[in-house]
């Protein structure tokens, strides 16, 4: 690179700046953190106080049962949420893509964006009260002549309804992307085939999809590393010791035991082993869209 | 970027540490100066004597303008009964912060003269031997009626503090706050024409009658008969918990308890078995709330006027029925005592008597200082100067964090007393200027309420119902005390505890909530002794025969 050219790139570095500062304060000094896992660690004494204790917390994570329920129940709902969450808002974006009328296309739009401002403590509120004893669907349930269930107290249902209501959720600001999408697609193309005499679902296959193929990639991508963060203040004002067993997830553990047990090494232990997931994750998907899509995610 | 990053690594690396050595603790016992005089409970010092300490601050420092932590009504109060005056070698805020600032001083050796530590920090420094010994300043220096509020205990406060026969700290201690009493809407047994609750068998009646018959029309199915906590039992002294009715099987979950000489963890015994059967048989029936699993708040369910029946201490009815009340002003919550028997006789467990401990450093002038100190702050300024008037603006004015030392000792039975004050003051029989600061503001309310309970508000209804009819009945209540034998942490329970909670609060939920059967309590015993439980037993037992 030249010299004249790198000079010019100095105010564009200090774009960035804000954003590294960002990584490198809350993501790469916490990492420090990380030799708790191989400590005995007792705050008074910090981290250079601490006695080494090397691999005891790693054996005893292997030692107990709950270690595999977490690490199934993290990827189950982790990989239920990418798929469904990118799947539910491209249906939604070409149907809605569908519709004639402007104005019930902008209102449907910013009615199903809504929910995304709420936080989880809200939509909880509102999701135990629709799942309820006395609530609409075991009301609707009943009048069908079926017993009432306790959907959040129930192990075949839990996962389903966390998996479903972070897909309802976020599916509204989701889909204002693939929109935007669509509407880049060059208008010629469908005159094109509507002359050469495709379907209107021929040209959803033939020219839609592969027209907004690269922003879908994107988006899974960028939700892939964050898909397992995402998932604490919601299972958490949603779940209760009887559903432990589907829907305890790693963010979930490691502030039960580390920091209600107190047991601050062991869960860093556990913290660690959301990394191992969360990298695993992402590096297979960047194999599976090389061999299947032909493209790079990074 | 890269050097960046190096110059980062650099800089988190280079964070100093600080290492102490250890001073070697006084190995001769320097005696105490004080004359004879000097050494009574109140002797006032001839010369000011100065003593450093490690101050525990409150979180929100709340103190009047132009005082400190070291000059304020307290310490005014101190330096004028016995001429003493505190310096803080160290001030931070309760909890993390102080304990880190304690073990630094433990480290390094430079103890301040006098400073409250934990149960693992008082054995630390007995063992390090850098401490004094209380013994014999407790005998001459503390007064009567702090010995007799410590002997309340039965030992039991005191003894935490012994180490070979040496009483080495003096405890603040934890008061009584059992039996916890079964509270019911009166109004809706009236409704129903219902008898008042004895024994086991009449409550499960009452809760049957009230989900059948819905006394408070909250429509068809939707009133909840006992509402109780997601933990089942086994939170000392706390609201929603099931103990009661554990305790009529002799069952006291999440207690270390004596069975047939061994120590066992009250969790897993088969009377906690037949305790879980039970609640479960209830769930069944619906006379638990049906969606305990999942609620959120009980309280909002009970102020709501949806539940017929809890169990909570004595001030329940301050919180939560104090809004309940709010609500619904017809709301009538009245505590019941109820066994097996209906003798009126109740089963419970003690808590720790000893919650912390203040120590003298070894070669400390003025070992004295600490009893003295203690029976000023806990005997003559809440008797013979409860009207000192710097010290009542301070508390009138709702401010914090004034006593240099926070030692609070307390008779077990300090309700009981409470209820008896001000019975006493309401018959008139005592004077209201001599009852405490809180009970002045609560003779207040009862007496407002006596003049027309119909007429009542919430607040003297609250003051009434929790000091006049919860207190009394904790006064007079005959309790058969099971006293647990370990409150502390050993070694494997700091790696393994939490995760046996876990399984304990799971594996109570389901069964009572009928998602496994009774019989998977006993998988639940065999999984808990694996994952690490028979060792934490072991290593109970051997501190237990350590003590």
């Amino acid at each position: 690179m030249k010299r004249k050219n790198k000079a010019g790139q100095l105010e564009y570095h200090l774009m960035m700046s804000p954003g590294i500062i960002f990584l490198i304060v809350f993501s790469f000094v916490p990492m420090f953190g990380i030799l708790m896992a191989f400590q005995d660690y007792v705050p008074a004494k910090g981290i250079f106080g601490s006695a080494w204790v090397g691999l005891d917390n790693f054996k005893y994570m292997l030692e107990i049962p709950d270690s595999m329920k977490i690490l199934r129940n993290t990827v189950v709902i982790a990989l239920g949420k990418i798929i469904f969450g990118t799947i539910v808002p491209i249906i939604f974006a070409l149907l809605l893509n569908e519709i004639r009328l402007k104005w019930a296309k902008k209102s449907i739009q910013t009615i199903v964006y809504l929910p995304n401002f709420l936080s989880w403590a809200v939509v909880a509120a509102v999701v135990i009260n629709i799942f309820d004893y006395h609530g609409p669907v075991n009301q609707f349930l009943q009048f069908m002549g079926k017993d009432p269930t306790l959907f959040l107290a129930s192990n075949n249902w839990f996962r389903q309804i966390i998996i479903g209501t972070d897909v309802w959720k976020g599916f509204g600001y989701g889909a204002i992307v693939y929109l935007a999408a669509l509407t880049g697609i060059d208008p010629g193309l469908y005159e094109a085939s509507s002359i050469d005499g495709a379907s209107r679902f021929k040209q959803l296959i033939h020219i839609t999809l592969p027209g907004i193929l690269p922003t879908i990639m994107l988006i899974s991508a960028l939700n892939l590393g964050n898909i397992l963060n995402a998932g604490f203040d919601q299972i958490f004002a949603l779940y209760n010791p009887i559903v432990y067993e589907t829907g305890d997830v790693i963010d979930t553990y490691v502030y039960r035991v580390g920091l209600l047990g107190q047991q601050y090494s062991f869960a860093t232990a556990v913290g660690l082993l959301k990394s191992v997931v969360s990298l695993t994750l992402l590096l297979s998907a960047n194999q599976l869209s090389i061999k299947l899509v032909k493209m790079r995610i990074f | 970027m890269k050097k960046f990053l190096l110059t980062a690594l650099v800089l988190m690396m280079s964070v100093s540490v600080f290492t102490g050595c250890t001073k070697s603790a006084g190995s001769s016992e320097p005696k105490t100066t004080a004359t004879s005089d000097e050494l009574t409970p109140y002797g006032k010092y001839a010369e000011t004597v100065t003593y450093t300490i490690g101050k525990s601050t409150p979180g929100i420092p709340k103190l009047p303008e132009g005082q400190s932590y070291e000059n304020n009504a307290y310490t005014q109060y101190l330096k004028e009964t016995l001429n003493v005056q505190s310096k803080d070698l160290f001030e931070a805020k309760s909890g993390d912060n102080y304990d880190q600032k304690v073990s630094m001083a433990v480290a390094s050796g430079d103890l301040p003269d006098m400073m409250s530590v934990g149960a693992d920090t008082l054995r630390q420094l007995v063992d390090n031997d850098m401490i004094a010994d209380l013994t014999e300043v407790y005998k001459s220096s503390a007064s009567d009626l702090v010995k007799e509020k410590y002997d309340s205990y039965n030992g039991r406060a005191l003894e935490a503090a012994t180490f070979d026969g040496k009483l080495m700290a003096m405890p603040s201690t934890s008061n009584a706050n059992i039996p916890t009493m079964l509270w019911v809407r009166k109004d809706w047994l009236d409704k129903l024409g219902l008898a008042e609750p004895k024994t086991v068998a009449d409550l499960e009646q009452i809760l049957t009658a009230f989900i059948q018959k819905d006394p408070g029309g909250n429509g068809k199915g939707k009133t909840v008969g006992l509402a109780l906590s997601k933990s089942i039992g086994g939170l000392y002294g706390s609201l929603f918990q099931a103990d009661n009715i554990f305790a009529t099987y002799h069952s006291f979950p999440r207690q270390w308890i004596e069975q047939d000489g061994q120590v066992v963890y009250g969790s897993l015994t088969d009377e906690t078995k037949q305790g879980l059967g039970l609640l479960a048989d209830w769930y069944k029936k619906g006379l638990i709330d049906p969606q305990m699993a999942v609620r959120d708040s009980i309280e909002s369910l009970i102020i709501s006027g949806e539940a017929g029946a809890f169990f909570g201490p004595w001030w329940s009815a301050d919180y939560p029925l104090n809004d309940a009340r709010r609500q619904n002003n017809s709301a009538d919550w009245k505590p019941y005592i109820i066994s097996e028997d209906g003798s009126g006789e109740i089963t419970a467990y003690t808590q720790n008597p000893a919650a912390e401990f203040y120590v003298v450093r070894k070669g400390f002038e003025h070992p004295e200082l600490l009893p003295k100190i203690a029976s000023a702050l806990n005997d003559k300024l809440v008797r013979e100067d409860l009207n000192y008037q710097p010290v009542v603006d301070f508390i009138t004015g709702g401010f914090d964090g004034g006593k240099p030392l926070g030692i609070g000792i307390n008779f077990n039975d300090a309700t009981g007393q409470m209820y008896k004050d001000l019975k006493a003051a309401v018959d008139g029989e005592k004077k209201v200027d001599t009852l405490t600061l809180d009970d002045r503001t609560s003779y207040n309310k009862i007496m407002e309420y006596l003049k027309d309970p119909e007429k009542a508000d919430a607040n003297q209804w609250s003051g009434y119902t929790s000091r006049m009819i919860g207190a009394k009945l904790m006064a007079e209540t005959k309790v058969n005390e099971v006293n647990p034998v370990f409150f502390g942490q050993t070694k494997s329970m700091k790696l393994k505890w939490a995760n046996l909670v876990k399984l304990e609060d799971e594996t109570f939920l389901k069964i009572v909530t009928g998602q496994e059967s009774l019989d998977y309590f006993d998988t639940f015993v065999s999984t808990w002794n694996k994952t690490g439980g028979n060792d934490i037993t072991k290593e109970v037992a051997e501190a237990i025969k350590q003590k």
